[in-house]
């Protein structure tokens, strides 16, 4: 048999009809869409002994202790740490996307320069320190030798970076600023109280937070989380709009950020109405007669925007509580006047202070540095009126400027006044880990390690309860060509014949530990060191003649305008202050979120009909300091004549991920001082809507 | 005219013959690839030791939160007074002493039941079947058998696939939502 044309087509076609009767077209039709999700861009899970090593988070919120969890020694995941006392097991998102971000685009490969044409150039450490040896050494002992910007308030690191600026003979130390300042610019300058501000959540049985969104952003997120989680509390929200804290709380009232100070002494009226008093406190009275005139109950709906019966109802729910907690606190988390933070503090005293529950006095962190500043006095340093000074000429500007983990020309209100304060400036040096958009607007970049691959530590973060001292050890090589700042600081200090007495970073974090009585190997094994230790809280004053002018300016007719009351949401998914939201976390967010590219502005349905705008309008926000762009949303969540924006958007720098995506809101923030306190706020901007 | 009559249907036929031993005979050869293990591993030889009695779980076990350890790790075979030296002559041990224990190399053994990195599978939630329902049944074995890789997808050929898992979830009244297995 001959095989022809006809004869293989024949053959042909019985092969096709039988290769349905065997594995063939069925097996490859498998495999094929199987291989077609063999993308080989996807990281695999590496094989090897799984193990966990404990960390300390340090991305801009507050510090508490982690664990990362590692195959063969590579860091593949983070969890939270059950036996930290701050994390309780919990984790937030920024610090779940940690061991992702250690990868991260922006990275800082190694020390670069800056040339005339705006570019950087890789540098050597031993060059960058002799660049720096032969700057600094003239300008030794000079009052603007140099300055020091420091994004973590918690480190040990302070110590030797403010020891090194003092040795210069500078005492421009400062922290950007944040609730925590505002409120101990309050306690310690106003109320001449002394030590930090505690919060004795565990202790507590209400909660009363007041704008703070202790759940998402403020303090001790994860802790606060837990005990909520474990009903150790009951929980009220008072606040703008319906934050996470509102939506977990057990009842959320609307309240405007302005009114929430008024709140706080609306309440005060009826829990001194039921007759109790502070005889301690020194001019009791005229606080008392002040209150007493000005937050009867129909005054206080006026001022809170709440009925008569809701503000009693709440005074009355404090009242019966056995030990209540008021937390204030900013969305955003900083830029608050005093008046809040005051009449909060006022409430505090007044319902208890010092026992089981409430508020509490934390001692400052021992000194192993004895003639470094203590951090006690480096906090009241204010960031933004020296940037204000030196820009506007009325101070000298620093020849050296340090920013340590700080990305002030991203999150402080006027970009241009910053970045005025930085062309004053010739030589600005960043020790970040990442290109943000400080550390681009700098002369010269000094890799600090990122957290996972460095020492360090943490004393009583901010929302914290009782002292406490954590510290970790590094959990990987480093990935980049860095150097721990501490310890390149204390290098650079004795070539410049600076005496500072402490060998490395790791022997002061040590020597720290001994001096709380610590156990090092506990530390580094991710416990928490803790203590019931509280501080005297000083001669308490309620009055005297600046709370006086605070109180009087507070309670001035507002002016009545048909602007929008600016409320910009600070949630750790979207990032912090120094660090942008990560790759990782953009699962969480609605498309509407980013849609156009374009940040989303919350309203609800009667403001809408006030402005003339409806769901999905692009608008700009202005104020006189410029304007941002967003996308109208309709929610019955926000209160009228409020528009509420979130923070974390509009960066400039960083890498593609969140580089130009949305807008920034901070750039239109009006910065105003209070009077009586002096202090620097922009929360209560008030904008004008203008449909594109 | 005649001469295709003659020929018929006997191509079609052969046609089809021939496919089917293609299909069921030399292409499941040629789809996996035969490769063995990296060390000659026995069995049964370690459920008999002389001096020690072994069991299942001293080698695979759960760890104490709960999660599964696979394949015992260099720590556990050379710790113990296991293989922290020579116990016998064989080549086997020689190459797993020499070769991976002494230098601390992770013994790169292939899995014949690798699921995919976007299954989430967790051996704590299972252990009241036998591990032989889904794994090969090597307890008492003393050879380990070939491992068969699926030239395409790269997966090994006892891989269970997704319908197997959903047959024994829908049988056993556990869900089979989506995120149950995919997180």
């Amino acid at each position: 048999m001959a095989l022809d044309r006809r004869g293989f087509l024949k053959f042909a076609a019985g092969g096709i009809a039988g290769s349905l009767f065997t594995p063939i077209p069925w097996k490859m039709i498998d495999d094929v869409s199987i291989w077609t999700q063999n993308w080989s861009w996807i990281p695999n899970n590496p094989e090897g002994k799984l193990s966990s090593k404990p960390s300390l988070v340090k991305l801009g919120s507050s510090e508490y202790g982690i664990l990362i969890q590692t195959v063969n020694g590579q860091p593949i995941t983070a969890s939270g740490n059950p036996n930290h006392g701050l994390s309780l097991g919990g984790i937030d998102p920024l610090a779940a996307s940690s061991v992702q971000l250690a990868y991260s685009p922006s990275r800082i490969k190694q020390p670069l320069q800056k040339d005339s044409s705006g570019k950087f150039n890789p540098i050597s450490w031993n060059d960058a320190t002799k660049l720096l040896q032969e700057k600094l050494e003239p300008v030794k002992g000079r009052q603007d030798s140099v300055s020091f910007i420091s994004g973590d308030e918690t480190s040990s690191a302070n110590e030797i970076m403010a020891a090194f600026t003092y040795k210069m003979g500078s005492e421009n130390y400062y922290f950007p600023p944040s609730d925590e300042q505002s409120q101990l610019t309050v306690w310690h300058s106003l109320m001449k109280g002394s030590g930090n501000i505690g919060y004795d959540l565990e202790d507590s049985d209400l909660v009363l937070a007041m704008g703070a969104n202790i759940l998402d952003s403020w303090g001790t997120v994860t802790r606060n989380q837990r005990l909520f989680g474990q009903d150790k509390y009951r929980l009220i929200y008072t606040g703008p709009t319906q934050t996470n804290t509102a939506v977990g709380a057990n009842k959320f009232l609307p309240v405007q950020s302005e009114a929430q100070g008024h709140l706080a002494l609306a309440l005060a009226y009826y829990v001194m109405q039921s007759g109790i008093t502070i005889q301690n406190i020194k001019r009791f009275r005229e606080f008392y007669n002040f209150v007493t005139q000005n937050y009867d109950p129909r005054q206080s709906k006026q001022k809170t925007g709440l009925s008569e019966d809701t503000v009693y109802g709440l005074a009355k729910e404090l009242l019966s509580a056995q030990n209540p907690l008021i937390i204030m606190g900013s969305l955003k988390g900083e830029g608050e006047s005093g008046f809040p933070f005051y009449a909060a503090l006022c409430l505090n005293l007044l319902l208890k202070f010092g026992n089981k529950g409430g508020i509490k006095n934390l001692p400052a962190p021992p000194q192993v540095l004895q003639d470094s500043p203590s951090l006690q006095e480096l906090k009241k340093g204010n960031l933004y009126p020296y940037i204000q000074d030196v820009a506007n000429e009325n101070k000298n500007a620093p020849e050296i400027l340090f920013i340590y983990e700080a990305n002030p020309i991203y999150s402080l209100p006027n970009p241009a006044l910053t970045r005025k304060f930085f062309d004053k400036i010739p030589l600005k040096v960043s020790f970040s880990p990442f290109m943000d958009e400080t550390a681009a607007e700098s002369d010269l970049i000094l890799p600090t390690p990122y957290f996972l691959e460095r020492y360090d530590d943490s004393f009583t973060p901010f929302g914290s309860g009782k002292t406490n001292y954590s510290a970790a050890n590094p959990v990987q090589a480093p990935l980049t060509n860095s150097r721990n700042t501490p310890d390149f600081l204390l290098d650079l200090a004795s070539k410049l014949r600076l005496d500072i007495n402490i060998g490395s970073y790791k022997s002061l974090l040590q020597k720290k530990a001994d001096l709380l009585n610590a156990d090092w190997d506990s530390l580094i094994k991710g416990n928490m060191w803790t203590k019931d230790q509280f501080e005297d809280s000083g001669e308490i004053q309620f009055w005297n003649k600046n709370i006086e002018q605070m109180l009087v300016h507070a309670n001035s007719p507002a002016s009545n305008d048909n602007k929008l009351y600016l409320v910009p949401e600070n949630k750790l998914k979207t990032g912090t202050d120094t660090t942008a939201f990560t790759p990782f976390l953009l699962k969480t967010f609605h498309d509407e979120e980013f849609e156009d590219n374009l940040i989303y502005a919350r309203i609800n349905g009667k403001t809408a009909r006030k402005n003339n705008l409806r769901d999905k309008d692009r608008i700009h926000l202005v104020t006189p300091r410029g304007r941002c762009k967003a996308r109208i949303i309709l929610e019955e969540d926000v209160i009228t004549d409020a528009i509420v924006v979130p923070t974390g958007f509009g960066h400039t720098s960083w890498d593609k991920f969140s580089r130009n995506v949305g807008d920034n809101v901070n750039k239109i923030m009006l910065v105003k001082k209070e009077k009586g306190s002096g202090l620097i706020h922009w929360n209560n901007t008030k904008v004008e809507i203008e449909k594109i | 005219m005649a001469k295709k009559k003659k020929d018929g249907i006997l191509p079609f036929v052969l046609g089809v013959i021939a496919i089917l031993i293609l299909g069921w005979w030399i292409f499941p050869h040629i789809i996996f690839s035969e490769q063995e293990q990296p060390v000659h591993f026995n069995h049964d030889q370690h459920m008999n030791l002389e001096e020690q009695e072994l069991k299942c779980r001293d080698c695979h076990f759960f760890r104490n939160d709960g999660t599964f350890n696979g394949r015992p790790d260099n720590e556990l075979c050379a710790g113990s007074g296991c293989h922290d030296e020579m116990q016998t002559e064989t080549a086997a041990e020689s190459k797993l002493v020499n070769q991976y224990l002494e230098k601390n190399r992770t013994i790169p053994w292939k899995s014949y039941q690798k699921q995919p990195d976007n299954v989430y599978f967790s051996h704590i939630y299972h252990k009241k079947f036998d591990c032989s329902s889904c794994h090969l049944d090597l307890g008492y074995s003393e050879k380990l058998p070939s491992y068969h890789e699926n030239r395409i997808t790269g997966y090994s050929k006892q891989t269970m696939k997704m319908h197997e898992c959903e047959r024994c979830h829908a049988q056993e009244g556990a869900s089979n939502a989506c995120f149950i297995c995919h997180k």
